[in-house]
């Protein structure tokens, strides 16, 4: 059977319009990837490193690096390193308090993701359990005004963009505590794959 | 054939249905291998370009905004600035094929013949086409008249109210027209 460009073409574009926003996804992530490691890179070069990655301290709470002198530089460069975060994106979320709420009955999901994004230095608020538990897919609310910090925060556990519902209300309000500008509700789907 | 029109078949391709992508891909991407193989006069670079054209769609298909033109537009657009970028570093490029997933086809002989050949059948189609849109008003009727409706002068000569000979000149100047037209093109 000889080749047919025109037919072997289709046949691939409707495979790769069928899955675009996997495909689209799969390629920021490379992307994402790559730049980090140019950046890790060009900083280790630079002797930055240490300064540009701190935090690695257990306190999760303050996220103004020291530029640490104490030679701890060898054991941050081999913790994986987060996805560097765009300046504006760091602003945003160092404003925010996210409250993390188990919407599920397995225990423990909503400290793991809490400690996902203290490890991206946002600020933790309540990690609590919330009223309703049965949600299959984890999805992320929003004081008003803080629907950018939502979909920060949606983008930093890797959530579709559609995770991001809406308005928090006031039941769930009260459980997040008043402190909270954006609530994540935990479902199930954090259970299965651990952060990749 | 897809009834449905080029800014349906976007949007619902952009909602994820992949064959409404490929629908607006058959109907559009002979003309596309035309437009690159008339440019490159090299069958790999043609199909190369089409196939990288068309991956820059699929992957901007949520910047397609049908309030500033047409589909097809946006497409030539797309392949005009391929084309660019060919001239310009001397290679074809490939990202968006990577980040699309699709992958180089390396093209034997007999492939290379059919993009040729489909590709050059286009060109003569549209060559034609515009031809025939660019005759006299006269002459377009006579030759649709004649040639597409087969009617016979007598029948010519009737309708737009002229002896049969005029009729006849006008077919003949109108089919010499034509060829002329594609003759310029398969030489230049």
């Amino acid at each position: 059977m000889s080749q047919d460009f025109f037919a072997d073409l289709e046949r691939q574009l409707v495979d790769a319009a069928t899955q675009r926003r996997q495909r689209l996804r799969r390629a920021r992530a490379r992307r994402v990837a790559t730049v980090s490691t140019i950046l890790l890179a060009v900083l280790a070069a630079g002797g930055g490193l240490a300064a540009a990655v701190t935090g690695g301290g257990a306190g999760a709470g303050s996220s103004t690096g020291t530029p640490a002198g104490d030679g701890g530089g060898a054991a941050t460069a081999t913790t994986p390193a987060t996805t560097p975060l765009s300046e504006r994106t760091q602003t945003i979320l160092s404003r925010q308090t996210v409250a993390v709420l188990n919407a599920t009955t397995a225990p423990g999901l909503a400290r793991g993701v809490a400690n996902r994004l203290a490890d991206a230095h946002v600020r933790i608020g309540n990690v609590t359990n919330a009223a309703d538990q049965t949600r299959s897919t984890t999805c992320v609310l929003y004081a008003p005004g803080h629907e950018q910090a939502a979909r920060r925060v949606a983008a930093l556990l890797d959530l579709r963009p559609d995770a991001v519902v809406g308005p928090v209300t006031a039941e769930q309000r009260v459980i997040a505590g008043d402190a909270a500008t954006v609530i994540v509700l935990v479902g199930a789907d954090q259970n299965t794959a651990p952060h990749p | 054939m897809d009834p449905r029109p080029d800014t349906a078949l976007l949007a619902a391709a952009l909602a994820g249905d992949g064959e409404a992508f490929g629908a607006f891909y058959r109907r559009h991407v002979r003309r596309i291998a035309a437009f690159h193989l008339a440019r490159t006069h090299e069958a790999q670079d043609a199909a190369d370009l089409t196939a990288e054209t068309f991956a820059v769609a699929l992957e901007a298909l949520d910047r397609f905004d049908p309030a500033r033109g047409e589909p097809v537009a946006w497409l030539f657009g797309i392949a005009r600035h391929r084309l660019l970028q060919l001239r310009r570093r001397g290679a074809v490029e490939d990202r968006a094929r990577r980040r699309m997933g699709l992958e180089r086809m390396r093209l034997d002989d007999a492939a290379l013949e059919q993009v040729e050949s489909a590709a050059s059948a286009e060109l003569v189609r549209v060559e034609l086409r515009e031809g025939f849109d660019a005759l006299p008003p006269e002459q377009r009727d006579a030759v649709a008249l004649r040639v597409l409706l087969e009617h016979d002068y007598a029948e010519l000569a009737d309708a737009a109210g002229v002896s049969q000979v005029v009729a006849r000149k006008r077919v003949s100047r109108g089919l010499s027209a034509l060829r002329a037209r594609l003759a310029g093109r398969t030489t230049s």
